[in-house]
């Protein structure tokens, strides 16, 4: 089933994504403003690991593709505990500018989280963003995320310790906030 | 390019922000429709209409919009 919401269609990763996948992986502005880090990956490596890459019950990676018929990155809710309704969420965009339309990461991230809560059942959603990460906390805002703290100098890049935002989002916050 | 005309040009780029709540001492960074894609709105505005050119970095060095048209306008 591919999901979908506004702008935004979400659909399993397919071998034909590998470049943009490559792309993100390697993309100097997209590390600094994430939380993880990784050494260089090479298009056999990130070959590799899309033919090897499967869905389950824990994970979901999905790659958002949008009405004009553009890939523009890839979302995912990650560590899905059912016992507790929870997982992580996160997204990468690296698409040209001239390939996004507006309101494609909501969109994307709506159409993740109504799956997340109406058809997987879960309860509560978490992110943990950079502070100086002001696009997606703005994000996550509109979302209906809120701030539940912060952790102090918890990732080190670029040779200084940065704080964490911590963040959750709960299904009656949500769709309060999409139903307004 | 005058003080007025960026400020007005730089409001478009908002959805949900009504333009007259962008004023120069606006924390635009702070507003709920600041994105990924309203930034890249800025630096495609700013190179075609005002012909300069800046980056992702450099708008995130800005407080304000007073800031962001110092920037561009020492460029």
């Amino acid at each position: 089933m591919l999901l979908k919401y506004g702008c935004a269609t979400l659909r399993a990763i397919e071998p034909s994504d590998s470049e943009l996948l490559l792309k993100m992986m390697n993309d100097s502005e997209i590390e600094m403003n994430t939380v993880g880090e990784h050494a260089p990956v090479s298009a056999n490596q990130q070959n590799q690991w899309v033919s090897g890459y499967k869905n389950d019950d824990r994970n979901i990676r999905l790659m958002i593709e949008l009405a004009n018929g553009k890939t523009i990155g890839m979302i995912s809710l990650t560590s899905i505990d059912y016992k507790n309704g929870t997982a992580h969420t996160g997204f990468k965009i690296g698409c040209p500018f001239e390939d996004r339309m507006k309101h494609d990461t909501f969109d994307a991230c709506v159409a993740l989280y109504l799956y997340a809560f109406q058809y997987l059942r879960l309860n509560c959603i978490e992110g943990q963003t950079l502070e100086e990460n002001a696009f997606s906390l703005n994000l996550q805002k509109r979302l209906g995320f809120q701030v539940e703290g912060v952790l102090r100098e918890r990732v080190f890049k670029n040779g200084e310790y940065r704080n964490l935002v911590s963040t959750s989002l709960l299904k009656r916050d949500f769709l309060e906030k999409i139903n307004k | 390019m005058s003080k007025e005309e960026f400020l007005a040009a730089f409001a478009e780029q908002f959805d949900e922000t009504d333009a007259s709540d962008i004023k120069f001492d606006t924390k635009f960074q702070g507003l709920e429709d600041w994105s990924s894609l309203a930034a890249m709105s800025v630096i495609a505005l700013i190179r075609t209409r005002f012909n300069k050119a800046v980056t992702t970095k450099e708008i995130r060095s800005c407080e304000t919009v007073e800031d962001l048209f110092n920037l561009v306008s020492a460029k």
